[in-house]
């Protein structure tokens, strides 16, 4: 019997060959998507499973809030909390402290060999393998933390470090990190690499102890309560009795006890579990956002729902030509249940094709979305989440669109179907009624997805073309080694200034322009006290205004003494004053001292237009000065300039790799999040747009089909094609209509959100909205009069002869 | 073998009932070729379609053997219809996507019969009819006579004891037509009992009973 239904599926399906691409390309299209979005999740829920008791693990986190309201959560903990945590929490296990290292340049002592720079190298203690413990291959796990200047390396950094040598061999050799200090450690173990997805990605693990004395603490910003550093990282063990609630209630006597009450910052611990890593701050800048992921699943299940929708009604509509076949059946004997049967194994054999198509498809969405997709990910097409994919996806998609169009089908009467008749009584008609709700749905997803993309892109724009306030065009920009000695980043900047291609550098803390913020407090002086500002502080030298083209409002540009400063045009406001003169040579309090002010600049935007400009102070510190701009001569060849300029860098800094970037692209990567958002859109719109029409093309040259009776007799009566084209399309201009209304809604509060997130923003577009509701409908209008220009072309003797 | 009493049968219109069948009784026995004549719109097709359960939208009383098919649960009655019943139409009505062989095969799937003797029956049957050549040809490359032998053996394939045709010769020319007629009195004389609906007066002659429907009522029911 089984093999019966799959022979007439399978004939089926190669007769009516442009039905079943339709049918199963569509479909394709929404499983090949679920599928790469399934993976994709599935790839962030996979990390650090592996773990033994990892639901009792937990990461320490701190949240510091201003009492101006400004919240600051960080994943690092205090030094002092990392030390007293286990004896005054109870229920604590064990604890791990780490303090992670950023490019730190590695050497092995032996034979001299620079290894570069890594990131994965981090302070550790002994704890920390008691939480996360590994596979030895040498060394002492209890002991080889214990002692300072200790190292544990993996084995894929001894490959790396000590190639050839075996693991046992390895111990008591030296490794060298230069980071602030010079770090020196002998080999007490080597560990096993992790094999699975994780986190945890250090490879160098030197032990904790090394930071011994109270200078090197405050030297790593471990010494006090008060300082914060994401890079002082504490996880816990607990026991299974306690509750990570109570966890928190502890933590916070603990801050009851060791931070001042009339603190105007407020500080809280809170736990994080160890399952949350991934979604929070991790150590590869590899973390995605819960919510970009549920996002993305709506996305996911929206185009699967809109494939399916569009197959129940095409096979509904189809379904009538099938009506003869159901009739001879059932005079056969064929019972009920065994047409539904039938039918639904032919949807399931269609389901499984679009399932086959949808893996390729799949791979090429992978391929064109690779830089969208978090690195590491790899799509196992035989991994077991996805053979349970394969088995059950194609099962429940077949019956869920194939339940409704088998049942219709299976309640013709048989005398009836198999005189021809059809089961179409006047009036209202479910199959009618469902088929046209379910194209309205269909559309409204398009042309919701076309507002919200075309919008995005209208802001986007928006932002990317204002005005900045500075010049950012042939400005290109590299960091300077970590801590460089003063004379010789002076040299280098007197080195390129000779260039002719340069037209003047500049030393500082920052980019003019950036993701990072620093912020402290101003006292102004008024009368005879004192009004306190909250400002952003740049650290710059006497040539960053003139290179980065700010214009100069009053006073000079050249900070020499670090007791100068410079003030912008937003904190002239909160002076309240309102001449950039009036302000000169006013004694500011800032940064613990007396600062005059020599010169005001104009305001401009140091961050994303998404932020208001904060009132600005420029100071210089020049023993923190960590980034190089370079402002080139107007029309040099941009790629050999950079060349250039790298040469001048690895003359002064003969170990360092130089990088430089232009200045404009780093600014367009402050929108980059936005756009991906665009993109995924886009992505999802233009799928919704296919599946719509793919939809709508099988959808009306079948409902043409049977209307080419109708449309020959009025030829006949004399309408003009004009006429038939009009009759025809008048459904589907009401149709879409509809669609439109129930378009706008959502989209409207999608982006109302998102754009309520800019300080600078256009107005709502209502202008797009209507648009792409005029869009679609032209693209539906012109797919429907296609078909109704055909039918409306054929002879009408032919087709009235055939009656 | 079936019992039909005071059956009538009619479409609800706004201002009056059309009646397609009027006070109909008919007593059919076991072994008899019945041959239902009559003009178009008399009511053939209906009462061939009550009769073959086709039809249960019908006032009166049915009765096959001794049990009254009103009072039957849907069960038994597709279990009586699929045991009892073979159906042969006018315009074949064969499955296009299915060859022969599968045509003949389909009501012994619905009657689970196990796949030898499935092939066996389909082989005996193309044997009888000369067709073994043709088993793996779909619907369209026959001709009408050949189509509508696979429906006659597709009708008896599950030995049915009452098996009813519709115009079976409908769209056959003479030749054709003879041939059918003749393996229908062969089947009667094997003891299958024929209730054939036809215009064609010499059909009737292979019959043993003919009966003359006029507006819904039998007008003449005779022996031959």
């Amino acid at each position: 019997m089984i093999k019966n239904y799959f022979t007439i599926a399978w004939r089926n399906l190669i007769r009516n060959k442009l039905r079943t691409s339709v049918h199963v390309l569509g479909l394709s299209l929404g499983i090949s998507i679920c599928f790469l979005i399934f993976n994709v999740v599935w790839h962030a829920y996979s990390f650090d499973l592996f773990h033994p008791d990892r639901e009792h693990i937990f990461r320490i986190n701190t949240l510091t809030e201003y009492h101006t309201g400004e919240k600051y959560p960080n994943s690092g903990t205090p030094g002092p909390l990392g030390e007293v945590v286990d004896s005054e929490v109870s229920g604590i296990i064990e604890k791990g402290r780490l303090y992670t290292l950023h490019q730190t340049l590695v050497v092995v002592p032996e034979g001299n060999k620079v290894m570069g720079r890594t990131d994965k190298a981090t302070f550790a203690d002994p704890g920390f393998f008691e939480i996360f413990p590994r596979k030895w291959l040498a060394g002492n796990p209890q002991t080889a933390l214990v002692e300072p200047h200790s190292v544990v390396i993996t084995q894929g950094h001894l490959e790396k470090y000590f190639p050839g040598v075996e693991a046992i061999d390895a111990l008591g050799k030296e490794l060298t990190w230069i980071e602030k200090d010079t770090i020196r450690a002998q080999v007490k173990g080597v560990v096993e690499d992790y094999t699975e997805n994780t986190d945890l990605i250090f490879q160098d693990f030197i032990s904790y102890a090394t930071i011994q004395t109270d200078q090197q603490r405050e030297w790593y910003g471990l010494h006090s309560w008060g300082s914060v550093n994401s890079s002082s990282q504490l996880f816990i063990k607990i026991n299974s009795s306690t509750d990570p609630e109570d966890l928190d209630l502890s933590l916070d006597k603990l801050v009851e006890k060791n931070y001042e009450k009339n603190n105007l910052n407020k500080t809280s611990f809170s736990t994080e579990p160890l399952a949350d890593l991934h979604f929070g701050q991790n150590y590869d800048d590899s973390s995605v956002s819960k919510v970009f992921l549920e996002g993305l699943s709506y996305i996911g299940l929206i185009i699967l729902a809109l494939a399916t929708l569009n197959f129940v009604n095409l096979e509904t509509a189809q379904s009538l030509g099938r009506a003869k076949e159901v009739g001879i059946r059932k005079t056969l004997g064929g019972r009920r249940g065994e047409l539904v049967m039938q039918f639904l194994t032919e949807t399931y054999l269609l389901v499984l094709m679009a399932t086959g198509v949808g893996m390729i498809l799949a791979e090429g969405l992978r391929i064109v979305f690779l830089s969208y997709l978090p690195q590491g990910f790899s799509m196992d097409y035989w991994a077991i989440q996805n053979l349970i994919f394969y088995a059950l996806v194609p099962l429940a998609l077949a019956l869920i669109a194939g339940i409704y169009p088998s049942l219709i089908l299976s309640g013709y009467n048989p005398q009836r179907a198999l005189k021809g008749e059809k089961n179409s009584s006047p009036g209202f008609s479910i199959g009618v009624f469902l088929r046209k709700n379910l194209t309205v749905i269909q559309f409204s997803s398009s042309i919701a997805f076309v507002i919200l993309v075309l919008t995005l892109q209208y802001q986007i724009n928006f932002v990317s073309s204002q005005p900045l306030g500075f010049d950012k065009s042939a400005i290109v920009y590299a960091s300077l080694p970590f801590m460089s000695p003063q004379e010789k980043m002076v040299q280098l900047q007197e080195r390129l200034n000779q260039s002719s291609t340069v037209r003047g550098a500049s030393l500082s803390g920052g980019l003019v322009s950036s993701t990072s913020l620093w912020t402290s407090d101003a006292f102004i002086p008024k009368d005879t006290t004192e009004k306190m500002v909250y400002v952003q502080v740049m650290n710059v030298d006497s040539a960053f205004v003139g290179v980065n083209g700010i214009p100069l409002l009053a006073g000079k540009s050249h900070l020499t003494q670090e007791d100068e400063i410079l003030v912008n045009r937003n904190f002239l406001k909160e002076a309240e004053l309102s001449q950039p003169e009036e302000i000169l040579n006013l004694e500011i309090e800032f940064n613990g001292k007396q600062c005059k002010v020599v010169g005001v600049i104009e305001n401009y935007h140091s961050r994303t237009l998404r932020e208001d400009i904060r009132p600005m102070i420029m100071t210089t510190n020049p023993a923190y000065f960590q980034t190089l701009t370079v402002k080139l001569e107007s029309g040099q060849n941009l790629a050999s300039a950079k060349l250039e300029l790298e040469e001048i860098f690895n003359s002064i800094y003969p170990y360092e790799t130089a990088e430089f970037n232009f200045l404009d692209e780093e600014i367009n990567q402050f929108y980059e999040q936005d756009l991906r958002i665009r993109n995924v859109l886009g992505a999802a719109c233009i799928l919704a747009i296919l599946i719509s029409i793919m939809g709508l093309f099988a959808l009306s040259s079948h409902t043409i089909a049977q209307r080419t009776k109708e449309i020959s007799i009025r030829k006949v009566l004399g309408a003009s094609l004009a006429q038939i084209l009009g009759l025809i399309s008048k459904d589907y201009v009401i149709l879409v209509g509809i669609s439109f209304l129930l378009a706008i809604f959502p989209a409207y509060y999608f982006l109302r959100d998102w754009l309520n997130d800019f300080q600078y923003r256009v107005e709502m577009p209502y202008f797009i909205f209507v648009g792409s509701g005029l869009g679609v409908m032209l693209i539906c209008l012109a797919i429907v009069g296609l078909h109704a220009f055909l039918a409306a072309q054929t002879n009408p003797a032919k087709i009235l002869q055939d009656e | 073998m079936i019992e039909l009493q005071h059956i009538d049968k009619y479409i609800e219109s706004r201002f009056q009932r059309i009646f397609l069948l009027k006070g109909i009784n008919l007593t059919i026995s076991q072994g008899e070729f019945i041959t239902l004549m009559g003009p178009s719109g008399a009511g053939k097709s209906t009462l061939l379609n009550i009769l073959g359960l086709l039809d249960e939208d019908f006032e009166g009383e049915y009765r096959f053997g001794d049990k009254d098919i009103r009072k039957m649960k849907q069960r038994e009655l597709s279990n009586l219809h699929k045991s009892e019943f073979g159906y042969i139409f006018q315009a074949y009505h064969l499955i296009d996507e299915l060859t022969v062989y599968e045509n003949i095969e389909t009501p012994l799937l619905y009657r689970n019969v196990s796949s030898s003797e499935r092939k066996s029956i389909i082989a005996d049957l193309l044997d009888r009819f000369k067709m073994v050549a043709k088993k793996d040809l779909f619907p369209a490359q026959l001709s009408g006579g050949q189509q509508q032998l696979v429906g006659i053996a597709r009708a008896i394939a599950g030995k049915p004891s009452l098996l009813l045709a519709d115009e079976p010769t409908g769209n056959l020319h003479s030749a054709q037509a003879k041939e059918i007629m003749e393996i229908f009195q062969e089947l009667h004389r094997e003891g299958t009992t024929i209730i054939q609906a036809t215009h064609a007066r010499e059909n009737a002659e292979y019959g043993t009973r003919l009966i003359q429907l006029i507006d819904g009522r039998i007008e003449s029911d005779e022996k031959i």
